[in-house]
């Protein structure tokens, strides 16, 4: 694996997971009673920079290098569903989040007033665990692959 | 921090829930119809280079139309809407995801 491919695999796991880890404080901070709103913004901008870098990124080394290198080892490999189940649900699943992170990202940045309405704090909050919790199971997801691989 | 009480429109909001529900309906239902119709999977990879790539550049563009007819054709508003909208959107993401993980389990015993 060239240094490039290197690059973009260890930038799509730290960016992710950088996405994740915004979106959780997004999630949390919406369950307190009192938000502290400026947090939430620059937690979500960070998130969805996150989601957006490491798709571009994790879809570089995808696409370049995986399908013709990793995904053949683990196919002959003891976890061959590793790639069948994982991967392919993997790599569709995490389409979904810039759209998750844009969403929410635009609803603080423009709507943060509304946050004084109850409902609309508490669906937007189910909005952010849908994108946290989806994010972390893209990671799992992509330990378990690494580890198939080997 | 003090938050405005200024009530504002939040159509542009919910044209972009819909289109952003609309782009994970059609990751899920073209991710499905690729595994069925190869002829689509095969167009997907020579249009875009690799499927993927043209299931996600077809993901923005759902999403872009889809948000862009919502603005205009949008009767509904309100901050209730817009919670709605997020309601939908949570499911849509959450079911779609068990849909996909669901859907290559099922299909997994076919490809050993």
């Amino acid at each position: 694996m060239s240094d490039l491919l290197k690059f973009m695999l260890a930038a799509h796991v730290l960016l992710g997971i950088v996405g994740i880890i915004a979106f959780y404080a997004v999630w949390m901070g919406l369950l307190k009673r009192r938000v502290n709103i400026g947090f939430l913004k620059w937690s979500a901008l960070a998130g969805f920079s996150g989601f957006i870098l490491s798709w571009l990124s994790g879809g570089y080394y995808y696409v370049d290098y995986y399908g013709s290198s990793v995904k053949p080892v683990i196919l002959q490999g003891p976890y061959p569903l590793a790639h069948i189940i994982l991967t392919e649900t993997k790599e569709h699943v995490f389409l979904f989040l810039p759209f998750l992170a844009l969403v929410i990202t635009l609803a603080l940045w423009f709507y943060g007033e509304k946050l004084e309405n109850e409902k609309f704090k508490k669906t937007l909050a189910a909005v952010a665990a849908a994108a946290t919790l989806l994010g972390a199971f893209i990671a799992v997801a992509g330990v378990a692959i690494s580890g198939a691989a080997r | 921090m003090k938050l405005l009480t200024r009530q504002k429109t939040t159509k542009s909001l919910i044209a972009d829930i819909y289109g952003a529900i609309a782009a994970i309906l059609f990751v899920t239902s073209a991710t499905i119809v690729g595994e069925f119709a190869s002829e689509f999977k095969d167009w997907l990879k020579a249009a875009f280079f690799h499927h993927w790539v043209g299931k996600g550049v077809l993901a923005v563009a759902v999403f872009l139309l889809v948000s862009f007819l919502s603005r205009r054709a949008l009767v509904r508003d309100g901050d209730s809407e817009a919670a709605k909208g997020f309601y939908y959107l949570a499911l849509a993401s959450a079911v779609c995801g068990l849909i996909l993980l669901g859907f290559f389990a099922y299909e997994a015993p076919s490809h050993l």
